[in-house]
């Protein structure tokens, strides 16, 4: 699979742009230049796909695709594909990489990943009674979206278990057996421990690279369904809940977006990013667009969040300073700015 | 007080018994006395501290030179749920890092890795608290006659000195009578209480296996290894290898499963491979000395060593994480001839070479460096020596007061007597370390009782044993029936059958359960 890619990119980029623009799509970098590739080589799908790969790794599978014939030789940094490649390309089933769509979900994909295997161990334990393991993610914020979820009123592991089961059934009947395997394989729950990277692809005899992208692509296509319909696939949709954030947003605001995840306080986060506090507000500002499920509450007393919306259905210009005269002085701006963006619903994931 | 401490273990870790030491140990610690505790491997050591920590109020300070080790610890201690435990070490990223430093009171222990203690800042913070006890585990690491000599244990003295005098407790698997008194003299407290117990360990029964090369090593475990299906820990020096023989083992032993486990891999994937065989998914482990240090498993049944071990303190550490659970286990070795060039070519990347060594100090008096960062980001940035080398140089250059607290005092002068100094400290260093694997070769060469051999150098005394003593003394592996793993279940069904097994939802066994709760 991940010979087929870079074979599909190579083709889409000819000679255009040098074989490490391809490395930069898969890894997902942020920059202009990069995303003005994807963009104008149609290379939306494979964005960001492959985050942990290394350069070595990539450069060692492009000097392979050169040995097989598939490509040319590499050494200056453009390659086209030979009659061969061309061959390979066309040949292979594409439907499996068609499932991939970077663009959309390689924000969403990494968390998601992490909260999904959480959820499964802590939920199969629960439900046994079973109060003392440790957890196989060790992301913090995962850790602790696993804790509100599990306080949350009217959560039952039971429930959880039984709909999660139905919706997996059901999405990975259109998916191949094979992959299916793979990817139950990678699960941990009390009955067992989820296969390791390296341990699926000795299993499956495919590369390490191979495993990473079928798992990454069970993923995406799991995103697609319930992009679709929310309604249908509830329990997966709420395992994403949060996570559809924007892509508009900027390095980083998102960086600040993670760490207001994780529970720290402006100050904290202004300090340790060595950051003035008004620019962590503006990242709030710019997060409040895109993802309203953050908890607002200590920015923003309820009370103020009510006057403010008020005051600005009352103003009719909709100008900040207009906002502003209609509240008590001790309301600032930011709070104004909050809330609009708040109630702002069309970027809505 | 007894009934309280004894309430407590159950209480606290849900045991209803203390280990052999364990009480004694934790008795004189919440006396107020400082108390030097040598315990085999796998008797719960950590008990030792966690206890009196968690009955304290206050905090505990607990020294540990293993990453691994402290983060396992605190990982099994919020698993049974005591949760205001941290580990303060360089995985810790910057935010989180400044964030627990802000709220230290909160915990009430500490884990904290000795780089770390030397972080002034750190230093200022931990001053401030209420320290109840300060712990140094692998104590041996404080002498350079102990096998994991760290140069930067020696500073814990002056640390402990600005801390509001708490009891020390000294702990260690391993330490040599020498290695003892060394404790006791460079922490400067003669009076410390010793508790020294023997670290023989009965159930574990000794044997070498002469082979010839690695194809007779691979017919040898193939052979053995077939006949019983029990969690076995096989130890490599060399990850490659682990991988190699990995791939052979699975091709070879049908049923078995088998993987392998180095520093190279992954966290989280390392975190999968250590649970699967915590849980008995997997048979046959092979692995770096990266595994195995916070494994709390109580039935490792055979611990093979590939490769020729380093020193006897680290073999015997090793295989005491062989049958915990007190059930008769084995301890294998395999051992050619020309295994002994690899411990020896493990020194050399242990200490740095006398000629780059030289090169060093030479750039020192040309480069003009200001601050010992500047040095730093040099020695990293040009690979000049490994971590641990430049550890070991770092430290004697400190000692040299060539590099001081926020200056740097180069002369000519200073760096041609350390030229000279250096050069004879690491022929020393050297010198001892081959005399280390002597010691272990001639307990591999030796023709009598090896349990005898192994621990005389630790202790007066062991314990006799009458059956599996050692391949010397006659042991029938023939006679030996350890009970076997269970095929892990649920590996044959197709992924919809996995699927509902996996998320709990077998019908029947479902309406039991909820039956029955
Ligand atoms: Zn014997």
């Amino acid at each position: 699979m991940f010979q087929l890619i870079l074979l599909s990119c190579f083709a889409k980029i000819k000679q255009d742009r040098s074989i490490s623009s391809v490395y930069h799509i898969l890894k997902g970098k942020k920059s202009a230049q990069t995303i003005q590739d994807m963009r104008l080589y149609d290379l939306g799908s494979y964005f960001g796909i492959y985050k942990s790969l290394n350069r070595a790794e990539f450069d060692e599978e492009v000097r392979y695709l050169n040995k097989v014939g598939a490509i040319s030789n590499p050494t200056d940094n453009f390659v086209y594909l030979t009659n061969k490649g061309k061959d390979i390309l066309n040949s292979k089933n594409q439907l499996d990489i068609d499932i991939l769509n970077g663009q959309a979900f390689e924000h969403i994909a990494p968390l998601f990943e992490k909260r999904f295997m959480l959820a499964i161990q802590v939920a199969s334990h629960l439900r046994l009674n079973k109060l003392s393991f440790i957890p196989i993610v060790e992301d913090e914020t995962a850790q602790k979206w696993i804790k509100e979820m599990m306080i949350s009123k009217g959560f039952s592991a039971n429930l959880f278990l039984s709909h999660l089961y139905d919706e997996l059934l059901e999405i990975g009947e259109s998916l191949s057996n094979y992959w299916m395997e793979i990817f139950v394989d990678r699960i941990t729950s009390d009955k067992q421990v989820g296969q390791s990277i390296q341990q699926l692809s000795i299993n499956y005899n495919k590369s390490n690279h191979d495993i990473h992208l079928i798992l990454t692509a069970v993923f995406h296509y799991i995103f697609t369904k319930i992009e679709k319909d929310k309604y249908q696939y509830k329990l997966l949709a709420y395992i994403s809940d949060g996570l559809w954030i924007d892509n508009s947003l900027t390095i980083s605001a998102r960086k600040t977006y993670e760490y207001v995840q994780q529970g720290y306080t402006i100050e904290t986060i202004a300090k340790q990013r060595n950051l003035k506090a008004n620019t962590i507000y503006d990242h709030l500002i710019e997060i409040a667009y895109v993802d309203k499920t953050i908890k607002w509450q200590t920015l923003l007393p309820d009370a103020n969040y009510f006057k403010i919306l008020e005051a600005i259905k009352k103003s009719n210009t909709g100008k900040l300073k207009d906002i502003k005269q209609l509240l008590p002085e001790s309301i600032s701006y930011f709070q104004i700015r909050l809330v609009i963006a708040l109630n702002n619903e069309k970027m809505m994931g | 007080m007894k009934q309280t401490i004894e309430y407590q273990l159950e209480n606290i870790f849900g045991h209803t018994s203390f280990k052999l030491g364990q009480k004694e140990i934790i008795e004189d610690v919440i006396n107020g006395k400082d108390v030097l505790g040598i315990l085999p491997t796998g008797s719960g050591k950590s008990v030792c501290f966690q206890l009196p920590g968690l009955i304290f109020g206050g905090t505990t300070i607990i020294v540990s030179p293993l990453l691994s080790l402290m983060v396992d610890q605190v990982k099994q201690l919020k698993a049974s749920g005591i949760k205001d435990v941290v580990a303060i070490n360089s995985m810790l990223d910057p935010v989180k890092r400044a964030q627990v430093l802000e709220n230290l009171y909160k915990y009430r222990l500490i884990y904290i890795s000795p780089e770390m203690l030397q972080n002034e800042f750190i230093l200022k913070r931990l001053i401030k608290l209420n320290i109840k006890l300060f712990v140094i585990d692998e104590a041996h690491c404080i002498s350079q006659w102990g096998h994991e000599f760290r140069p930067d244990y020696l500073k814990i003295k002056d640390i402990i000195n600005q801390l509001d005098q708490p009891p020390v407790l000294a702990l260690s698997a391993t330490a040599t009578e020498e290695v003892q008194n060394d404790i006791l003299a460079i922490l400067d407290r003669p009076n410390m209480k010793k508790h020294i117990y023997p670290i023989d360990r009965k159930n574990i029964s000794l044997v070498v296996e002469d082979l010839p090369d690695r194809k007779a090593k691979i017919d040898y475990l193939i052979a053995l290894l077939k006949q019983r299906k029990i969690p076995t820990m096989i130890y490599f020096s060399s990850r490659k290898e682990a991988e190699q023989i990995t791939l052979i083992l699975r091709e070879q032993l049908d049923n078995f499963s088998i993987a392998y486990y180095h520093g190279g891999l992954e966290q989280d994937e390392r975190l999968l491979i250590q649970q699967q065989f915590m849980k008995n998914q997997l048979d046959i482990i092979c692995c770096t000395s990266a595994f195995g240090m916070g494994i709390n498993k109580s039935d490792i049944r055979l611990i093979i060593h590939y490769h020729l071990p380093t020193q006897l303190e680290s073999f015997i550490q090793e295989i005491g994480r062989a049958g915990r659970d007190g059930e008769q286990c084995i301890s294998i070795v395999l051992y050619s001839k020309n295994d002994v060039q690899i411990p020896r070519n493990l020194f050399h990347s242990e200490l740095p070479s006398t000629d780059i060594t030289s090169g060093f100090i030479n750039s020192l008096e040309n480069l003009q460096f200001n601050t010992t960062n500047e040095i730093e980001k040099y020695v990293y940035d040009f690979q000049i020596f490994n971590e641990t080398q430049w550890r070991f140089i770092r430290y004697h250059l400190e000692d040299f007061l060539i590099i001081q607290k926020d200056k740097l005092d180069i002369s000519s002068e200073k760096l041609v007597q350390f030229d000279r100094f250096i050069k004879v400290k690491i022929e020393e260093r050297l010198k001892y370390k081959h005399h280390k694997l002597n010691d272990l070769i001639e307990w591999v060469d030796h023709s009598r009782c090896r349990r005898e051999k192994l621990y005389q150098h630790f202790q007066s005394n062991y314990s006799q044993v009458e059956e599996f003593c050692c391949d010397n003394c006659g042991l029938a592996l023939e006679e030996w029936h350890p009970k076997e793993n269970n095929k892990f279940d649920g590996t044959s069904l197709g992924w919809k059958e996995r699927l509902r097994w996996v998320l709990l939802q077998e019908k029947n066994n479902e309406s039991n359960a909820e039956r029955n709760h």
